[in-house]
C-alpha cells in the first residue's frame, strides 16, 4: 500500500491530490491511506461494503468547482488512472460523501479539486455516487419529519393513507416508489377511478344516422302539477309508458320550451312560470339489430331526466327518482352554458330496451326557479357506429381533475408534475374556444341563432376542452420523462398554437408572440442568453405552423404529429367533375309574365316542375349560359332593345341527370348571377341570394331584387342537403328565376354549374365534432428565406430555408437544440428546485452565485443530472438528483426545507382536503382556488402561476385559505351558509371516540400534520378556542354534543387548517 | 429595531386596537400625514402593455399613416385634438376623458387643469417581457431584480411609521392580488370587496374566530386566528416572517373595514363602467371617503393587442373607453378631495410601431402616462411640432426621421424617464423632502446623472 502525490493532468487544475489505496478485500483487510500533509482537504474510507463499495468521506475547503475521484488498478505508476466519479462544487466549503464500486482488490484512489466550472467526465456522478454538504444547509432533518416533509413536498400533504405508506416503504423507499408511477397499481383506487369517471363521457366518432331528429312533433304537458300521481300524489313515471294515452297533451316541434330562437314550439311563461315541462317523442323503429350505438344527443336547460319505453336511462341536474312536477334543477344552465354535457350513449341501458315497431322517449326538463330567463328541450337520437373513446366532459371537469388527482391519487409526484408542467406550459382554453366559434365554419352555423347556437357553441366549448386536456394528459402521462418532448409537445400542440398566435404567424406577417415566449416563459428563462433578433429570427422559422381538423383514426400521435405533421388543410379538394358546365343549352322564358300564372293569376313553381310544357309555343327559348345582358359574361345575350324596358326577369330550366352521389363526396351547385336568383330542384326550392329575402314564394315576375349585387364569388347550394328530392342516376329538372334589381339597371346575369368534389382522404368538415385538432404545417405560408439564431456563441444555429413541407424542420431543429442550450437546463432545474426545495434560488443570484450555497449547489447537481442523459433534459433523472433518496443530504433534506416553504392555493386546497380525508362530491374546488387568486386552464397571463410560495401570501388569498377551512371542516359547499351534508363528507375527522377532548383532537392534527411542532403557544390558542364558547365564556369541548359538539369541532378543525404553520409545506 | 422589538409594539398597539375598536378614530389623529385632506394617490396599472400610438395619435407626424397600420390607423376626423394643431389626439374611445382635460365640470374651474397627457415615457434598457417590466415600473428600479420592494412602499415607509399598526392601512391594492407597488415588509392589504371582506359565520362566529392579538410574542393570552398569527414565528423556517405579519395585516384590514361596510352611492353623478374595473374604482373612492387609506392600486387588462387591436374602434377601444369612463366618474365622485387626490395611469411598455401580420402590435418600448387630479397642470407632453422628431410630409422616406422608428428600427422613443414623473409626484404632491427621492426611487440620483434629459422634471404639478 502506498501512496503518492500526482501533478497536473493536462486540461485540469490539479490543485492538490491524494491517494487512497485498498488492500486486499477479504484476505488480510484493508486500510485507507489519506495523505494529504499539510493540504487541507482530507479524505478518509469510512467502510467498504460486500459488494465492493466504497465510500469515502471528507471535507472540501473553499475555492472549487468541482470534484474527481479517480481510481486506477495496480500500483503501477505507468498505468492510467480513470475518472470514476465526478460532480460540480459551488466553491464554497463543504463536507462529501463519495460512493463508487471498486472495481479490483489492487484499486487505488485519489481525489482531484479544480476551479473550473466545466465538470470532467466520469464513470459515475449524480446522487448515488456524490453527496455535497454545505454548511449554510444547516441540519438535516430529523427522521421523524421526514414522512411530513416527503408529503408536504412530493405530494400534496399528509392524508391518513399515504403517511402509513411512507412509514412503510421508508423515505428512500418512498421517493423511489414516487419516481417510478407506473409500478404503483391504482387499479383498486375506487374512489380515485370513479371521480376521474365522472369526469368523462364516452365519445363516440361518427355523427351515425338519425333514428329521429329535431323538428319532429312531439306531445307535451306543462308542469304545473303532476302528470301521472300515485294516488298519494307522489311522481310515478307512468307518463313516460309506452302506452300512455297522451292524446290530452298539446303536440309542437322541437326544440320545445321558452327564451330561446330557433324554438319548434314556444310554451307561455308568462303567468307566474312554471317548474318543469314533461315531453313524448314518438319514434319507429325498423331493425332493432341494425342499431350498433344508441346515442342520445339533447340541449337542454337547465336539468332533465330521459326514459326510453318507460326506463330512465339519461339525467343531468336534477335529483329525485322520479323527481316531482316542481322539484328545482340542482343548478343553473344545462348544456347550454355549462360543463359539456349533452351527449349520451345510451347503448347499455338504452338498446335492450328497443322495440320494434312504435317507442318513445319521454323527458321531463327542470327549470332552476319559476323566474327563470328559459328553458328548452332539444332531444335527438342516433344510430352511431362503434368504436367510442373517453374524452372529457369539459373545462369545469378538466379544473377538477387536477384535484382529483392531486387529493386521491397515490401517485402523488406525478399529480404534481402534471401540474406543474401544465402551468408552466399554459394555455388559455377561452381563447381556443373563441377561435373555434371564429371560424367561418362555426360561425356560418352560429348565425342560424337558437339552438344551431347554442349547439355550436357547445361544441366549441368541447373541442376546446378535448384540445386542453391531450395537452394536459400529455404533460402528466410524460411528468417524469424527457423535457425535450415536453416542449416540442407544447410547441405543436393546438392550444399552445392558438393561445400564443402561431396559427396567425405568416411568412408575409409574422407575430412574434410565441417566439418570445417560448424563450421567456418555456425554455430559456426571461433575457437567459437570447436576443429581440433572435427571436424575431425564430419567428420566420415558426411561419406557416398551424392547426386543423383530422378524423379521428388519422390523428398521428407523438411525435410524428410534430416532426412530420400533415400539410393539407382540414378539407382539401382532391377532384372536382362538372356534372353541368357553364355554356350548356337551357330553356329559358322572358319574364312578361307569369310563366305558369295560378287561377288568379299568382305566381306558381308550376314551371319548376317535370312535364312542365317549355316548348317553343308557351314563349320557352333557348339558350347557352350564362344568360344575361351587358355584362360581357353572357353566351345568349337579351336584346337591348326589350331589356330592361321590357321585362326584369328571366325564367331557366333545364332537365339533367345528376350522377348518384359517392359518399365523402359533395355535389354542390355553384351560381353566378347579377342581381338575384331563386333555384328549385325538382319543384322545391333549394336557395336564393340574399338579394331575393322576402320576395315572395315564389317571387312574381314583377319583383325586383333587393340590391343590384355583383358578387364575384359564386353562391353555393350543398345539393347532398336535398338527396330526398334528388333522382340519382336519372332526371331532375333544375329551375332558376332571375331577376333585375329594377326597372332601368341596364345589367342582368345568370352562369350556374354542378360540381362534384371529391376530398382528400384526411378531409374533413371543419364542424364535424368527430374530428381531433392536431398541428398542421402549411408550406405555403412558410418564410423559406435563411435564418440565424444566436449568431456569435457556441449554439450558433444556421438554419438554411427549407421548401415545402420539410420547413417544419427549421423550428423543430431550433426546439430539439434548446434542450442542450445551457439557459434550458438552468432555467428548469431552478423552476424545480423552486417547487421542491426552496424560494432562495432565481435565475438572477443563481447567476451571481449569491444564493445560499446549498441551493447552488442543489441547482449545480440537477444541472449535471439534466445533461447527463442523451438526449439532455431527462426530469426523472433531474429530480433524483435533487430528492437525493441515496445519501439524503441534499438541500430538500435540510432542517430549513421542513415548513420552510409557503403552500399555493392549489397546494393548500388539496392539502386541506387530503388531511380531512375528505371525500369531494362536489366539483367546487376549481372556484376555491380561483378565489385565492389561482385558476388553472384559463389563465390570461402566458406565464404560469409562480413557484414562489411567498408571492402567495396576501391578505385576501389568506382569508380565502381560512374561509376555505372554514367551509370544507364545516361541511358548507361554495356560497351556503348551513350544513349540507350534499357537499362535502369531511367530518370524519376523529370524531370515532379516540379524539374527545380539545387536546386529543389537537394532538391527532399535531403528530399527523405537524410531526408534533406545534408550539405550546399555538396549543393553548386552540385548546382555549375549542373549549369556549362564541360568547368567549368557558365551554369545553368534550361536554358538548349533537350539533353543538359538530360545529365547535368544525370550527376548531378549521382553525388547526388555519394556522401559520399549515400555510406551509 | 430588531424584529422582536417591532412585533412587540406592532403587537402590543394591535391589541388594543382590536380590544376596543376604536380603530378608525385613532387613525385619524395618529397618522402621520394628519390633516383634514392628505395628499392621497390612486394607481392604475393597464397590464399587457398598451399602444401608446394608438392612445394618444401623433397625426402631426407622417409616419402615423394607413400604410404604417392597415388595419389600426385611425383618422384625423375620428381623434380628439388635444391642441389647436391637432398633432396629438386622443383616441375617440377616450371621449369622457376629455372632459376631465377640459376641466369644465370639475371645481368650476376651466381651462386644461387637470389632466396631464405624457407621451413616450419608459426607461432606458427597456425590458419586453411583461413580468419583468412590470416589476421594474411597480418597483420604480429597472433592471434590478435585487430590489423587492415597492415604489409606493418605500413611499410609505420613509414618511410613515409602519410600525405603528394605525398605518396598517395607509395603502391598498383593490386587486386580487397585492400589488408589487406595495409590497414591502410590512404588508399592506389587498381585497377586491370590502363588504364581502370576512370570515364565514354568525356575527359571533366570525368575532370568535377572528380572535384577538396576544399581549405579546408568545403570550397565552391571545384567541383564535390572531392569537396564532400574533404569536412568536416559526424558528427559522420563515425567514420573512411574512405569513404572520399577513395574518395581522388581515386582522388590520378587517378592524379598518368595518366602518366601510354600508351600501356606497357614488356622488355628484358619477357613473363607473360596468365590470370589475369600475367596481374596483368605484370601491377606491369609497375608501377614500370612509378610511384613512391614502394609496390604492387598481389593474385593468388586456392590453396585449397582438391580434385584431383594432383602431377606432375594437378590442383596445374598449379597454381605453373604461379606463376613460373610469377617470371620469372618479374625478366627479371624488370631487370634495380633488384638490388632494392624484390618479396615475401606467403600463409595463408601448408596442410596436408598425402593426404586425395578425391586425395587432408586438411588444415596444415608450407608451404613454395619463397623470388626473385638481393640482395638474394639464396638457399634453412630448407630442407636439417641436418635441415629437417627424419628417416633412414631402419627404419620400419619413420613417427614418420619425420618433417611432428611433429605437431599433421599430420602436417609439422615449423622452421622459416614469422615475422622472414619479420624482414629481413624491415631493410635490406627498411633500416628500427631495434628499429622500434616492430612498424612495434607488438610482435616481444616478438616473439624473445619465439621462438628464429624461429625468428632467416636467412640471405636470
Amino acid at each position: 500500500m502506498k501512496a503518492e502525490e500526482r501533478h497536473i493532468v493536462s486540461g485540469l487544475k490539479l490543485v492538490t491530490g491524494l491517494l487512497v489505496g485498498l488492500g486486499a478485500i477479504g484476505g488480510g483487510g484493508f486500510e485507507a491511506l489519506a495523505q494529504g500533509g499539510a493540504l487541507e482537504p482530507s479524505i478518509e474510507l469510512s467502510q467498504i461494503d460486500r459488494d465492493g463499495l466504497a465510500v469515502f468521506t471528507g471535507t472540501i475547503p473553499a475555492g472549487y468547482r468541482h470534484i474527481v475521484l479517480e481510481e486506477k488498478i495496480g500500483g503501477d505508476l505507468g498505468t492510467a488512472w480513470h475518472a470514476a466519479v465526478s460532480g460540480p462544487l459551488t466553491g464554497a466549503q463543504a463536507s462529501v460523501v463519495l460512493r463508487c464500486p471498486v472495481s479490483s482488490p489492487r484499486s487505488f484512489f485519489r481525489l482531484k479539486l479544480g476551479s473550473d466550472v466545466e465538470v470532467p467526465s466520469a464513470a459515475m456522478g449524480g446522487p448515488e455516487s456524490l453527496a455535497v454538504i454545505y454548511d449554510d444547509a444547516g441540519s438535516f432533518l430529523i427522521d421523524e419529519s421526514e414522512p411530513g416533509h416527503l408529503l408536504n413536498r412530493l405530494a400534496y400533504g399528509p392524508s391518513p393513507s399515504d403517511y402509513g405508506t411512507v412509514l412503510l416503504l421508508g423515505s428512500s423507499g418512498y421517493i423511489e416508489q414516487q419516481l417510478s408511477p407506473g409500478s404503483i397499481d391504482e387499479s383498486s383506487n375506487t374512489r380515485l377511478n370513479e371521480s376521474l369517471d365522472e369526469l368523462f363521457y364516452e365519445f363516440i366518432p361518427g355523427s351515425g344516422s338519425p333514428i329521429f331528429e329535431l323538428g319532429g312533433d312531439a306531445a307535451y304537458f306543462v308542469g304545473t302539477a303532476e302528470p301521472t300521481p300515485d294516488p298519494g300524489g307522489q311522481a310515478t313515471t307512468d307518463w313516460a309508458q309506452i302506452g300512455f294515452d297522451d292524446s290530452g297533451w298539446a303536440t309542437g316541434a322541437t326544440p320545445i320550451g321558452y327564451g330561446e330562437d330557433g324554438l319548434g314550439a314556444t310554451i307561455d311563461n308568462s303567468e307566474g312560470g312554471f317548474w318543469s315541462l314533461y315531453s313524448r317523442h314518438r319514434f319507429t323503429v325498423g331493425d332493432v339489430e341494425a342499431i350498433q350505438n344508441l346515442v342520445l344527443r339533447i340541449g337542454y336547460d337547465d336539468g332533465f331526466v330521459a326514459y326510453l319505453n318507460g326506463v330512465e336511462v339519461a339525467r343531468a341536474n336534477v335529483s329525485g327518482s322520479p323527481p316531482a312536477w316542481n322539484r328545482r334543477s340542482d343548478r343553473g344552465g344545462g348544456s347550454i352554458d355549462t360543463d359539456a354535457e349533452f351527449e349520451f350513449n345510451i347503448s347499455g341501458s338504452g338498446l335492450p330496451l328497443l322495440i320494434e315497431g312504435e317507442n318513445v322517449l319521454a323527458v321531463q326538463t327542470h327549470n332552476t326557479s319559476l323566474g327563470s330567463s328559459d328553458l328548452i328541450v332539444a332531444p335527438e337520437l342516433y344510430n352511431v357506429p362503434p368504436a367510442p373513446y373517453r374524452a372529457v366532459r369539459g373545462k369545469n371537469a378538466l379544473k377538477q381533475m387536477l384535484h382529483v388527482r392531486g387529493i386521491y391519487s397515490q401517485r402523488q409526484l406525478q399529480a404534481v408534475l402534471g401540474e406543474f408542467w401544465e402551468n408552466h406550459f399554459t394555455t388559455d382554453i377561452d381563447k381556443v374556444e373563441e377561435y373555434l366559434l371564429d371560424l367561418d365554419e362555426y360561425d356560418d352555423i352560429a348565425d342560424l341563432g337558437g339552438v344551431a347556437e347554442d349547439r355550436i357553441e357547445l361544441q366549441a366549448e368541447i373541442e376546446a376542452a378535448r384540445i386542453e386536456w391531450e395537452e394536459y394528459e400529455f404533460f402528466y402521462q410524460n411528468a417524469l420523462g424527457n423535457f425535450g418532448d415536453l416542449l416540442l409537445y407544447s410547441a405543436t400542440s393546438p392550444s399552445m398554437l392558438i393561445y400564443l398566435d402561431n396559427v396567425l404567424n405568416l411568412k408575409d406577417a409574422p407575430n412574434e408572440n410565441y417566439a418570445r415566449e417560448i424563450f421567456e416563459l418555456s425554455a430559456f428563462g426571461v433575457d437567459n442568453r437570447y436576443t429581440q433578433q433572435d427571436l424575431e429570427q425564430l419567428a420566420r422559422c415558426f411561419t406557416g405552423w398551424t392547426v386543423r381538423k383530422i378524423p379521428v383514426g388519422l390523428k398521428p400521435g407523438f411525435p410524428d404529429s410534430a416532426r412530420t405533421p400533415p400539410t393539407t388543410s382540414t378539407r382539401t379538394v382532391d377532384t372536382e367533375t362538372a356534372v353541368l358546365e357553364i355554356g350548356e343549352t337551357w330553356k329559358y322564358f322572358k319574364g312578361t309574365a307569369e310563366p305558369s300564372p295560378g287561377g288568379a293569376g299568382e305566381a306558381t313553381t308550376g314551371w319548376t316542375l317535370g312535364g312542365f310544357d317549355d316548348s317553343a309555343e308557351g314563349g320557352w327559348l333557348e339558350g347557352g349560359t350564362g344568360i344575361g345582358a351587358r355584362d360581357g359574361d353572357d353566351l345568349t345575350q337579351l336584346p337591348e332593345s326589350e331589356f330592361p324596358s321590357q321585362y326584369q326577369t328571366i325564367y331557366l330550366r333545364k332537365e339533367i341527370t345528376i350522377p348518384a352521389i359517392e359518399p365523402n363526396h359533395d355535389l354542390i351547385l355553384q351560381v353566378k348571377y347579377d342581381d338575384g336568383f331563386v333555384a328549385y330542384l325538382n319543384g322545391t326550392e333549394i336557395g336564393r341570394s340574399y338579394s331575393m329575402r322576402e320576395r315572395g314564394s315564389p317571387p312574381s315576375y314583377t319583383q325586383f331584387a333587393s340590391s343590384h349585387e355583383v358578387t364575384g364569388s359564386a353562391h353555393l347550394i350543398d345539393l347532398k342537403e336535398y338527396s330526398e328530392i334528388i333522382n340519382e342516376g336519372g332526371s331532375n329538372i333544375l329551375a332558376i328565376q332571375v331577376h333585375n334589381s329594377s326597372a332601368t339597371n341596364r345589367d342582368l346575369s345568370i352562369l350556374p354549374r354542378i360540381v362534384e368534389l371529391s376530398y382528400t382522404a384526411d378531409s374533413i368538415d371543419v364542424v364535424d365534432p368527430t374530428g381531433l385538432w392536431t398541428f398542421r404545417f402549411d408550406p405555403d405560408e412558410h418564410d423559406t428565406g435563411d435564418k440565424v439564431i444566436f449568431p456569435g456563441t457556441p449554439y450558433e444555429i444556421l438554419v438554411s430555408g427549407i421548401e415545402g413541407a420539410g420547413g417544419v424542420q427549421e423550428a423543430i431543429g431550433v426546439i430539439d437544440a434548446m434542450i442542450g442550450h445551457p439557459s434550458t437546463a438552468e432555467f428548469i432545474c431552478i423552476k424545480l428546485v423552486n417547487r421542491f426545495v426552496s424560494d432562495g434560488i432565481s435565475l438572477d443570484t443563481y447567476h451571481a452565485r449569491t444564493a445560499p450555497d446549498h441551493l447552488l449547489g442543489a441547482v449545480d447537481d440537477a444541472i449535471q443530472a439534466w445533461n447527463s442523459t442523451a438526449p439532455a433534459g431527462h426530469i426523472g433523472t433531474v429530480l433524483r438528483a435533487i430528492l437525493d433518496p441515496a445519501f439524503r443530504s441534499s438541500a430538500f433534506w435540510s432542517e430549513g426545507a421542513y415548513l420552510g416553504k409557503v403552500k399555493t392555493p392549489i397546494e393548500y386546497v388539496n392539502s386541506v382536503v387530503r388531511a380531512l380525508d375528505a371525500t369531494v362530491t362536489d366539483n367546487d374546488l376549481r372556484s376555491r382556488i380561483a378565489d385565492q387568486g389561482m385558476s388553472f386552464f384559463d389563465r390570461d397571463d402566458p406565464n404560469g402561476y409562480s413557484e414562489i410560495g411567498n408571492d402567495w401570501v396576501d391578505t385576501l388569498s389568506i382569508l380565502e385559505r381560512m374561509r376555505f377551512s372554514q367551509a370544507t371542516a364545516g361541511n358548507l359547499r361554495q356560497g351556503a351558509t348551513t350544513w349540507d351534508p350534499l357537499g362535502w363528507e369531511a367530518g370524519t375527522f376523529p370524531d370515532d371516540g379516540t379524539a374527545v377532548t380539545a387536546d386529543e383532537l389537537i394532538e391527532y392534527f399535531n403528530s399527523f400534520l405537524f410531526q408534533g411542532t406545534l408550539s405550546d403557544q399555538r396549543k393553548s390558542v386552540i385548546s382555549q378556542f375549542a373549549n369556549s364558547d362564541n360568547s368567549g365564556a368557558e365551554s369545553p369541548l368534550e361536554d358538548l354534543s349533537g350539533s353543538a359538539r359538530r360545529d365547535r369541532l368544525a370550527a376548531t378543525v378549521a382553525l388547526i387548517l388555519s394556522s401559520p404553520e399549515f400555510q406551509y409545506q | 429595531m430588531n424584529m422582536f422589538r417591532r412585533s412587540f409594539l406592532k403587537s402590543a398597539a394591535g391589541w388594543g386596537a382590536f380590544g376596543s375598536g376604536v380603530m378608525g378614530m385613532l387613525g385619524r389623529h395618529a397618522s402621520a400625514q394628519g390633516g383634514v385632506n392628505p395628499p392621497k394617490l390612486l394607481f392604475i396599472f393597464q397590464r399587457g402593455g398598451n399602444d401608446g400610438i394608438n392612445t394618444v395619435i401623433p397625426q402631426g407626424d407622417p409616419s402615423y399613416s394607413p400604410a404604417l397600420r392597415p388595419s389600426l390607423y385611425i383618422n384625423p376626423s375620428l381623434g380628439l385634438s388635444l391642441d389647436t394643431t391637432g398633432f396629438a389626439q386622443l383616441h375617440p374611445g377616450m371621449a369622457p376623458l376629455m372632459e376631465v382635460y377640459n376641466g369644465n365640470s370639475i371645481n368650476g374651474v376651466a381651462g386644461m387643469g387637470n389632466l396631464a397627457v405624457i407621451h413616450r415615457v419608459g426607461y432606458a434598457r427597456q425590458s419586453r417581457s411583461h413580468f419583468d417590466s412590470q416589476d421594474y415600473w411597480e418597483r420604480g428600479v429597472p433592471r434590478d431584480p435585487s430590489v423587492r420592494t415597492g415604489m409606493f412602499y418605500r413611499h410609505l415607509a420613509e414618511t410613515t411609521d409602519l410600525s405603528n399598526p394605525v398605518n396598517g392601512f395607509a395603502a391598498a391594492s383593490i386587486s386580487s392580488n397585492g400589488m408589487r407597488a406595495l409590497q414591502g415588509d410590512t404588508p399592506f392589504p389587498n381585497f377586491t370587496s370590502a363588504s364581502q371582506f370576512d370570515f364565514l359565520g354568525s356575527g359571533q362566529e366570525r368575532l370568535k374566530f377572528r380572535g384577538q392579538m396576544p399581549s405579546a410574542p408568545g403570550a397565552g393570552d391571545g384567541r383564535g386566528m390572531l392569537g396564532l398569527y400574533g404569536g412568536a414565528e416559526l424558528g427559522g423556517r420563515t425567514p420573512s416572517g411574512i405569513v404572520h405579519s399577513t395574518g395581522q395585516a388581515l386582522g388590520t384590514t378587517l378592524e379598518a373595514l368595518a366602518g366601510a361596510q354600508d351600501t356606497y352611492l357614488p356622488e355628484n353623478g358619477a357613473v363607473y363602467p360596468g365590470g370589475r374595473f369600475g367596481r374596483y374604482l368605484t370601491e377606491a373612492a369609497m375608501l377614500f371617503k370612509r378610511t384613512d387609506v391614502r394609496i390604492l392600486g387598481v389593474n385593468i387588462g388586456g392590453h396585449d393587442t397582438h391580434t385584431n387591436q383594432g383602431g377606432a374602434t375594437g378590442s383596445q377601444e374598449g379597454n381605453l373607453e373604461e379606463l376613460a369612463e373610469g377617470i371620469r366618474a372618479l374625478s366627479l365622485d371624488m370631487q370634495e378631495q380633488w384638490e388632494n387626490l392624484l390618479v396615475v395611469t401606467m403600463t409595463e411598455f408601448g408596442r410596436t410601431s408598425k402593426e404586425n401580420g395578425s391586425n395587432g402590435t408586438d411588444h415596444g418600448e415608450a407608451s404613454v402616462m395619463f397623470v388626473a387630479g385638481g393640482r395638474v397642470n394639464g396638457g399634453v407632453y412630448n407630442c407636439d411640432e417641436t418635441s415629437w422628431e417627424h419628417a416633412d410630409p414631402s419627404d419620400p422616406d419619413p420613417d427614418e426621421a420619425s420618433a417611432m422608428f428611433l429605437r431599433s428600427g421599430r420602436y417609439l422613443s422615449r423622452k421622459t424617464d416614469f422615475r422622472s414623473v414619479f420624482g414629481e409626484i413624491f415631493t410635490k404632491h406627498f411633500g416628500d423632502p427631495s434628499e429622500k427621492l434616492e430612498a424612495i426611487i434607488p438610482g435616481y440620483t444616478q438616473a439624473r446623472i445619465d439621462y438628464p434629459e429624461e429625468m428632467a422634471e416636467l412640471g405636470i404639478l
